[in-house]
């Protein structure tokens, strides 16, 4: 306590000796100049001189300035003022402004003005703090914060240039009578543009770290409605699975960061929405029956991607170190939109559009189908059963019917509104933003999700800017009745012959067979699924505060507090409406029904110093987190329904048991640190350190101390550069280590639990019992994480093509991993920590480009590419641990599978032969010696994006491109049973001689094992690369002048269209969700309009 | 200015004083959940563990063959005692290993859901909950007592039956994972040397009545191990290791303790808490009396070689072996003929129909068998002891309405009449048969005959 206490202090300390800022923050109200020249001189660094008598009766100055340079903060102050000055050697020399009121101007010159003007953005809105400098001169001034500004006797005909950090500088020459209005455009340099970090903020061309962001424009392009996804190819080093596309398309989104630094805890990364962590797990704690349906759960259906300004991707050991023992698999750090000072403005988002499956698996069709069976039937010297056999003699064997077009090929409607009212003063900001959303499915039925979202903060500066505070919310409601059937793998498999979904009079068609029994394969029909009910709700809060105080010029005090809180309502039911008539006497009517909750709140005070030393600026951070997270589900299975009708209230069961229930408290405390050099902008050095504890481990091994070191030279600021290569406008050196750990194991894995005997119909003597899950394992310790990396980073031509390199060396050790065990232990395996190490490396690489960039059109390009290699390294194998382990080492592990090698069919026998470990062909191989290791993971991936506008015509579409190996079903089970199959199986054996990759058909289950090893063979996978073109927009934004007319700020109409084309040669139903039983993501296409009042 | 300055080290205390100590991580265990550390603080919770080692060996799926109460199924497979439906076309490959006693290694060592490894993931319950007992401050002391009694006996069960299935095996007798991982075999001494001194131990620690789920109120129900289980499995362990005299004479405490043990009618003894029941276990599965009726008792469609639901009927060596008039023969063994063959089938438990009143326990240890324990440490013993076998052998066929033995009295016809009793009277009851062929070294020469007769050959020393 007392050595932790000394190591804060030493921090402060150190950084009080020490001081300065680029750029200067004043809030001075009615105090005399020499205060605010002690301010200016205790952010900058800067000396004042100045003769006493020169400031004698100019009485006292109010100034609000942030972040502006210095001699902007000086005009300001001196705004209205006989004073001037000049700087030289961190030197501002004070001196009297000559004003010779009523003199008349130098022969010849243009008579003098007094102007008032102002400056706003390309959308009219004020820019607050911009310098107005007279050309040529050192006079000038800045604006206020309503964009106005006053200049006092100056030339007519003079030019004033007008700058802005962040904009396009502009020039203007005065004319008598003017009151300028002068636009600055966004200079849409990304360099400047600012980028959100771990507590704090900088921009792409002063960080050390490796950080990639995508903001709120790039989100709104894209019809989701989970913001993570908006993120696809985008982000270098961001791999990306969407697993499903039903609406919500987030059933299951697998992000990975930089390959896996975890064998068996890989884990997502840490997702913080305005510094409060985000759950990132689906609602369910380790058990299926605690949650309902096929996307209720994640977590970021219910964030409005609406409501985001960026998302910040942390990748490197600068950026995410602070983070310590969360950090190990990547940050995302997700910013919501606050208000702005200024007028209200209301702005209005409508979109409407839909969805469809974009690709179908080319299937037998009816003929090939029966000829398929009948050739079945011959290779086994059977015929069909008429009590099996049901689709060669029952069903009308004429009559064809398409089932992906039937069961999949639906639209989906998707709609999606959103509103904001935001505004506010100097003082006081505010945002308040709602959204609606509503997408239903492709499937037939009613299916569909209805969310709604509010969104509110208020931002306030009190006591001379001194106090800040920040207060804000989201809150979304989401009324999910998507059902729990996904219908594709029916649409796949049912035979092309299968009778009508319905009866001619509406009612399900059972197609019972002569006893009365439903003839549909497995006893459903799929369309009975619409006979379920279904319903789930769920409601997610997401509250935070921010308090800051001033306590001295430079030193900073804020705490942070953060709460979330999601809960999730689910019923399910299968009434008898949903099953065969035949099956009524031998079933119940079931219901399900699941309550979870899950309440995170953080707590983090912070204390930042800015000061100048050596010439340049250090920045520092200290503070601390705690935080609590607990999670509880219940669900509860009721049956016996006397009616359909009752099946919502559980009183109506007749018998109800409990499912399973979850209940985990997770604590989290640290402590931070973070110090920042920036010597000139030439030089940026960090360094982070932080102490974490968690709860997850056992008392021994709750600590532990994380750190990185960063630097980065931005050379192009060194003049023998800028005096060599004029071409180059920037270029960074950056390099970082450190490390960062990872707690993703579970709560309570070290505990030895006791876990209550379930499903004890009759308890023993009346009692409960109880038995120990697991052993206690105090010894568990983080997985360590070590990131190294280096990055070069250039721009040209002004920036207009900017490039950049990084490659990274992340290593894993300590890694957990459940270790077999001698089953004389009791148990068959235990969590060990295990001398293991786990390597990822590899190279990033952008590039972007400005290609046309006149007044009218601009073209630019932006270009992404990831190739991350993942390998297991310097497993320790003990005798216990054996092969299990050997499989990982040296193997790369991003997705470890093992497959047999295929030695093509048999042409005597026509069955599969696979290759064994001699390498002669065997049709049973041993699958203890003949498998061999098969790497799923990304080859590479990335992403191309352009952006093309034309006065007010945009257009904006990205190429995603990844190359993958996967499985590319070739066929389902065995061809020849009772199951439609994809058009490949038509090259199978006939007869004796024949060469094929695909074994003769059958219709029973002989087969079955040869079939098996056939689909964990080499036969089985193919090249899932794809290029697709994964959102396009096209927007139209009306002239200035219309709006004018129409009382508007903006009125923009759009298209917007995700996932529109796939350029592959995978074999299955789409390359990216690897399927063929599940809804692959969907093509969307919205058509809407963005209003903007102010 | 001094105001500030103290604000900011008041802050900097919060900020340094949050963190650093372990409290502020302390999380309580999930109340779904218990740990060792509060589990043996209670009474309730403490007699919950055991309680949940007897519900565990009375909920396993006996009729997939991998529970410990498979036992009494497995070892009828394997000895002479069933015949398995369809032999190896049977849809159960485990129960096919037993029946064609081809166990493989893989089978017996380090495979989930196998007896093994059930018998030592309860040995570890009962490890752990002595070492916690032994140092539990808060449970009661008579609780306390009770509790590890029964988990000594436990463990004295569970190794019993390791070492005479298994021969030679580890012997676990602490929680430590670590120090367990790397342990050698013990020897069948060792075994049994710990066997003994286990339950001597809990002779003095259990209750001498039997007890509630609190492991303090008294109790009719006989499914909880008392000082007699503990007693009577000393008897057994004593004989199978030969230590006549010892079996003799811990045999004898409960035949003299009639107050509570006599021997019941042939159709009551398997009824729950029957005069002649030890220590039986309670049912608790869903609508079933015992797993042993549900499996052996089959309906009017025979056994079935593709289900698990009938796999096994009594073998024709068994049955044959009945003396003539033997009312085992009537009361225990019952039979359905389908398409005109006739399977037989072990009958001791009746109650096969689901949802009908529980009326039978699985019994583990009955009075019966001490008669033919002491009855067999006597005939070892010899002499003037071969008299008191046969009475003690009499009683037995008495009860079954058999003659009285009329054989010669000398050691060898005494011991040989006493292990075809046993065969008789102890039949598909926790694989008697099978020991007592292992243990009586006529292993071979039963199975050499036994083997052709389920297309198998006999491989000496199988395992």
């Amino acid at each position: 306590m007392p050595l932790r206490l000394l190591f804060l202090l030493s921090i402060v300390l150190f950084v009080s000796a020490v001081a300065s800022a680029q750029t200067v923050s004043l809030s001075e109200t009615e105090v005399p100049l020499e205060k605010v020249f002690r301010e200016i001189k205790a952010q900058t660094g800067f000396e004042f001189v100045y003769n006493l008598k020169t400031l004698e009766g100019l009485g006292k100055v109010t100034v609000e300035v942030r972040n502006v340079s210095l001699a902007a903060a000086l005009d300001a102050c001196f705004r209205g003022l006989p004073l001037t000055y000049t700087i030289t050697n961190k030197i501002v020399v004070i001196m009297e402004r000559i004003l010779k009121p009523g003199s008349s101007p130098p022969v010849g010159a243009a008579p003098a003005i007094d102007v008032h003007g102002k400056v706003t953005d390309s959308f009219g809105i004020p820019l607050a703090g911009a310098s107005v400098t007279v050309k040529g001169t050192n006079r000038g001034t800045t604006t206020d914060a309503k964009g106005q500004f006053e200049l006092k006797v100056v030339s007519s005909g003079v030019t004033i240039e007008v700058s802005f950090e962040g904009f396009t500088p502009r020039e203007s020459t005065l004319k008598v009578g003017d009151t300028p209005v002068i636009r600055l455009m966004r200079n849409n340099n990304p360099l400047d543009e600012i980028q959100v970090i771990a507590y704090g903020t900088t921009t792409k061309r002063l960080n050390a770290g490796d950080v990639s962001t995508v903001n709120s424009a790039e989100i709104e392009m894209q019809p989701v409605s989970n913001p993570i996804l908006a993120l696809e190819g985008r982000v270098p080093g961001m791999d990306f699975v969407q697993v499903s596309g039903l609406p919500g398309s987030a059933s299951a989104v697998q992000v990975r960061i930089r390959g896996i630094n975890s064998i068996s805890h890989p884990g997502d990364p840490l997702y913080i929405v305005d510094g409060v962590p985000y759950v990132s797990e689906t609602l369910n704690s380790g058990d299926q029956g605690a949650i309902i349906g096929n996307s209720s759960g994640n977590p970021f259906n219910f964030l409005n991607p609406g409501d985001i300004e960026s998302i910040s991707v942390l990748k490197d050991a600068d950026a995410t170190a602070i983070y310590g023992s969360r950090g190990a698999n990547g940050v995302v750090l997700i910013t919501t939109k606050k208000g702005k000072e200024g007028n209200a403005k209301f702005e209005f988002n409508a979109q409407n559009g839909f969805g469809n499956v974009a690709h179908r698996m080319k299937l037998l069709n009816l003929r090939q189908y029966l000829d398929m069976r009948y050739e079945a039937f011959r290779n086994d010297g059977a015929t069909p059963d008429p009590n099996v056999d049901y689709d060669l003699t029952l069903w009308d064997t004429t009559r064809a019917t398409d089932w992906q077009k039937k069961l999949i090929g639906g639209t989906a409607q998707f709609g999606d509104l959103q509103g904001s009212l935001s505004g506010g003063n100097t003082g006081t900001q505010y945002l308040l933003g709602g959204g609606y959303h509503n997408e239903t499915t492709v499937f037939p039925g009613d299916w569909h999700d209805g969310k709604g979202s509010i969104h509110f903060n208020l931002t306030n500066t009190a006591f001379k800017g001194k106090l800040r505070l920040l207060v804000s919310a989201n809150y979304s409601t989401d009324d999910n009745h998507l059902g729990e059937i996904d219908f594709t793998q029916a649409s796949m498999l049912l035979p092309p012959d299968a009778p009508n979904l319905l009866n001619a009079d509406g009612s399900i068609n059972w197609a019972p067979n002569k006893q009365g029994y439903t003839t549909w394969p497995n006893g459903l029909n799929p369309i009975a699924a619409t006979a379920m009910q279904y319903d789930v709700k769920t409601n997610n809060l997401i509250g935070k505060a921010l308090i800051s105080y001033q306590v001295l010029d430079g030193l900073e005090l804020k705490t942070s507090l953060g709460y979330t809180n999601m809960t999730n309502n689910g019923f399910s039911a299968i009434p008898f409406a949903a099953l065969a008539p035949s099956d009524w006497p031998s079933q119940q009517r079931t219901s399900r029904f699941a309550d979870n909750h899950i309440t995170t709140w953080i707590v983090e005070p912070q204390l930042s110093y800015n000061t100048s030393f050596l010439g340049g600026v250090v920045t520092a951070l200290a503070g601390s987190t705690i935080e609590r997270n607990l999670s509880i589900g219940q669900a509860w299975n009721a049956a016996g329904f006397s009616t359909d009708l009752l099946m919502s209230d559980i009183l109506a069961a007749t018998n109800i048991t409990a499912g399973r229930d979850s209940y985990a408290f997770y604590k989290y405390n640290a402590t931070f640190g973070r110090g920042n050099y920036n010597l000139k902008s030439k030089y940026v050095f960090d360094v982070v350190a932080r102490r974490d504890g968690s709860s997850r481990f056992g008392p021994d091994n709750r600590y532990a101390n994380f750190y990185s070191v960063a630097g980065a030279w931005i050379f192009s600021n060194e003049k023998f550069l800028q005096k060599w290569f004029p071409s180059m406008s920037f270029g960074k050196i950056r390099f970082s280590y450190g490390t960062t750990g990872n707690d993703q194991i579970g709560d309570y894995t070290y505990l030895d639990l006791y876990n209550n005997l379930i499903d004890i119909a009759v308890p023993y003597q009346g009692a409960s019992g109880i038995r120990p899950a697991t052993i206690y394992t105090p010894s568990l310790q983080w997985e360590l994480t070590k990131k190294l990396e280096a990055g070069l980073e250039t721009g040209f031509f002004k920036d207009r093509i900017l490039f950049s390199i990084s490659g990274y060396l992340n290593r894993s050790s300590n890694q957990l991993l459940l270790s077999p065990l001698p089953t004389i232990t009791g148990f068959f395996s235990v969590e060990q920590n295990i001398p293991a190490v786990l390597q990822n490396k590899g190279v990033e690489v952008e590039l972007s480009t400005v290609n046309i960039k006149d007044k009218a059109f601009r073209w630019s390009t932006s270009l992404n590419f990831t190739r991350n290699i993942n390998v297991a390294t310097l497993i320790h194998i003990t005798k216990n641990m054996g092969r299990y382990y050997q499989q990982f080492l040296g193997k790369s592990i991003g997705l470890p599978m093992l497959v047999y090698r295929f030695a093509g069919v048999d042409p005597i026998t026509g069955v599969y032969l696979f290759k064994n470990s001699q390498g002669k062909p065997v049709d049973a191989p041993n699958p203890a010696t003949d498998e061999v290791y098969m790497n799923l993971s990304p080859k590479f991936y990335g992403g191309m994006q352009n952006s093309l506008s034309y006065q007010g015509l945009q257009l904006d579409f990205i190429f995603q491109f990844v190359s993958h190996v996967n499985q590319g079903y070739p066929f389902f089970s065995v061809p020849g049973v009772r199951r439609n199959q994809p058009v490949n199986v038509l090259n199978r054996w006939q007869k004796p001689g024949d060469v094929s990759n695909f074994e003769k058909f059958s219709e029973n289950v002989s087969l079955l094992p040869s079939s098996t090893y056939a689909q964990q063979s080499t036969l089985y996978y193919g090249d899932a690369s794809f290029i697709r073109l994964k959102n396009l927009s096209i927007s139209y934004s009306l002239p200035s002048n219309s709006l004018k007319r129409l009382g508007l700020q903006n009125l923009r109409f759009f298209v917007h269209g995700q996932n529109l084309l796939t350029i592959t040669n995978y074999n299955g139903i789409d390359p990216e969700s690897l399927g063929a039983n599940s809804l692959p993501p969907l093509r969307v296409v919205t058509f809407g309009l963005l209003l903007t009042i102010q | 200015m001094k105001v500030k300055f103290s604000f900011i080290l008041a802050s900097l205390f919060l900020i340094a004083g949050i963190c650093g100590c372990n409290k502020m991580l302390e999380v309580p265990p999930s109340p779904l959940a218990l740990t060792s550390d509060n589990v043996y603080e209670t009474n309730a919770a403490a007699a919950s563990v055991l309680t949940g080692v007897y519900t565990a060996i009375s909920s396993g799926n006996m009729q997939l063959g991998q529970s410990i109460d498979a036992i009494s199924m497995v070892s009828g497979l394997s000895a002479d005692e069933l015949t398995l439906y369809g032999g190896a076309a049977n849809f159960n490959a485990i129960l096919v290993q037993y029946y064609e006693n081809r166990l493989n290694s893989g089978l017996s060592t380090s495979n989930s859901g196998t007896i093994w490894s059930e018998l030592y993931s309860d040995i570890y319950i009962v490890n752990i909950a002595m070492e916690r007992l032994e140092s539990s401050t808060s449970v009661t002391s008579a609780v306390r007592r009770q509790l590890l009694g029964e988990a000594k006996f436990l463990r004295a069960f569970f190794y019993f039956y390791l070492v005479n299935l298994y021969g030679s095996v580890p012997l676990t007798t602490s929680s430590d994972y670590t120090a367990n991982s790397s342990l050698a075999k013990a020897s069948v001494q060792q075994v049994y040397h710990q066997i003994v001194a286990d339950l001597v131990g809990a002779q003095s620690e259990l209750s001498d009545g039997y007890v509630a789920s609190d492991a303090l109120t008294g109790t009719a129900e006989r499914v909880r191990p008392n000082k007699w289980a503990a007693t009577a499995l000393l008897a057994r362990a004593y004989l199978y290791s030969q230590n006549w005299d010892s079996s003799r004479v811990v045999a004898t405490e409960i035949i003299n303790h009639s107050s509570l043990y006599q021997l019941d009618s042939l159709n009551g003894v398997f009824l729950k808490n029957s005069t002649e029941a030890i220590w039986q276990l309670q049912p608790v599965n869903a609508g079933w009396n015992t797993q042993d009726a549900k499996i052996f008792v089959l309906p009017a469609s025979g056994p079935t070689s593709n289900s698990v639901n009938y796999p096994v009927y009594l073998s024709p060596g068994l049955l044959s072996r009945f003396e003539l008039n033997d009312r085992r023969r009537m009361d225990w063994v019952d039979s359905v003929i389908v398409n005109g063959t006739v399977y037989y089938f072990p009958y001791k438990y009746k109650s096969a129909t689901l949802y009908t009143p529980v009326t039978e326990y699985t019994m583990v240890l009955r009075l019966g068998e001490q008669y033919l324990i002491r009855a067999e440490a006597e005939a070892n013993l010899g002499g003037a002891f071969l008299d008191s076998a046969r009475d003690d052998l009499n009683v037995i066929r008495q009860r079954a309405g058999l003659a009285d033995y009329a054989g010669p009295i000398d050691q060898f016809s005494m011991k040989a009449s006493i292990l075809h009793e046993r065969k008789i009277e102890l039949f598909t009851e926790w694989g008697h048969r099978w020991l007592d062929l292992k243990r009586t070294a006529s292993i071979d020469s039963v199975m050499s005959n036994v083997a052709p007769m389920k297309s198998s050959t006999w491989c000496l020393d199988p395992l």
